[in-house]
């Protein structure tokens, strides 16, 4: 597959980029997703899933490290887009790993969360 | 926003405010707790129920706010209050759990909505004992020496998955006399100073600690005030439960 870049998200305070090589979207997030960036996190999100099961990915990696802070309402999209992504048949499913920066208090408690109903499709290191 | 539609918010919004408890006596507790919405209708929620022997505390958050996450913090009242007066003696993990299938059931199956909702639920009893279940922001424990506990919870959302029995588990804690304790939503620390600076649970600590002395009333209108100085308007719904125990009564 040759690499193919998702739409960014691209304003002052929230930034989100993806990158298709191999059979992996890899994501990197930084900034502030809050209630400014609700809509578009959600419009990336669903981008970044009907591409991958397009290009057939095995794999999305979502690189949180950089990222100060997530409302609920962003992290709602997540619940929705794992939602998807599980309800889909196995063979159309990818793998979803979170890397998180384990001093970010909101990061800890929120996957933590996650993970329970993300179980069979996401894995947190 | 229609004028028509605007009049149901307010209405909505009435409703919401008047199903919060008011001051509440609690034989061993002083209890204080504020929720300030961010929108006419928040989706906050906090409820003390006592009952014989015990007193259960609660304290939620639907993800989002406006009406349909205002409907669904009413689900949750009416739900907990049923369970809670219906089993006084249950296990809070057991009523989390049967919280979360009517959730899933009224949420995903029925509304065909995807909120989720943050939620704690806590039976406390009067020899100190506090059990508690569910996902939501970490419990702070101010002790009478002035140490600040700060306790995560062991679980998950509600409503975004079928069962969550096996993720979901109990913690139990002692309060002795003197200790305060602390529950508190995701507007208190995230709030934002405009700049992208958040208000933070090391803040709200140390605004605990330094107000210990003082009645929860007193350190609830502190902590709200320093808030308010940090954010002129919060942009998510704002909840407190303050508790403080004052005496244990050990069963015989």
């Amino acid at each position: 597959m040759t690499a193919t870049a998702l739409e960014p998200i691209d304003e002052s305070e929230f930034r989100a980029q993806g990158q298709f090589e191999d059979n992996r979207l890899s994501v990197y997030l930084w900034g502030n997703a809050d209630h400014r960036g609700t809509t578009l996190f959600d419009t990336f999100l669903a981008a970044a899933d009907r591409e991958s099961v397009a290009a057939g990915v095995k794999e999305v990696v979502v690189d949180f490290r950089q990222l100060m802070f997530m409302n609920s309402a962003c992290l709602k999209s997540l619940v929705t887009w794992l939602r998807r992504v599980q309800e889909r048949p196995p063979e159309r499913q990818y793998a979803i790993r979170f890397l998180q920066e384990p001093e970010a208090h909101w990061q800890v408690r929120s996957f933590s969360a996650l993970i329970a109903f993300g179980r069979g499709v996401l894995t947190v290191e | 926003m229609t004028e028509a539609a605007r009049q149901e918010n307010e209405i909505a919004s009435r409703v919401q405010a008047s199903i919060l408890p008011g001051e509440i006596d609690v034989e061993g507790l002083a209890i204080a707790a504020q929720m300030l919405p961010a929108e006419v209708v928040g989706g906050d929620y906090y409820d003390i129920i006592p009952v014989e022997d015990a007193c259960w505390l609660a304290i939620g958050d639907v993800a989002g706010h406006g009406l349909a996450a205002g409907v669904i913090m009413l689900m949750i009242q009416s739900a907990v209050q049923s369970l809670v007066r219906l089993s006084p003696q249950a296990s809070p993990r057991d009523l989390v759990c049967a919280l979360n299938g009517a959730l899933y059931e009224n949420i995903r199956k029925r509304m065909r909505r995807d909120e989720h909702v943050t939620f704690c639920l806590a039976r406390y009893t009067p020899d100190g004992g506090l059990v508690f279940a569910g996902a939501h922001e970490n419990i702070l424990i101010c002790r009478e020496n002035g140490t600040c506990d700060n306790i995560p919870p062991k679980g998950t959302w509600l409503g975004a998955m079928e069962d969550v029995r096996e993720v979901t588990q109990e913690t139990k804690i002692q309060l002795g006399p003197g200790d305060l304790m602390l529950m508190f939503s995701d507007g208190v620390i995230e709030a934002d100073d405009g700049r992208g600076g958040r208000f933070g649970l090391d803040r709200l600590r140390e605004l605990l600690v330094a107000n210990r002395e003082r009645s929860p009333q007193e350190v609830r209108n502190a902590i709200l005030a320093a808030l308010l100085r940090w954010t002129e308007r919060p942009d998510d719904d704002v909840t407190l439960l303050i508790i403080r125990c004052h005496g244990v009564y050990w069963s015989t």
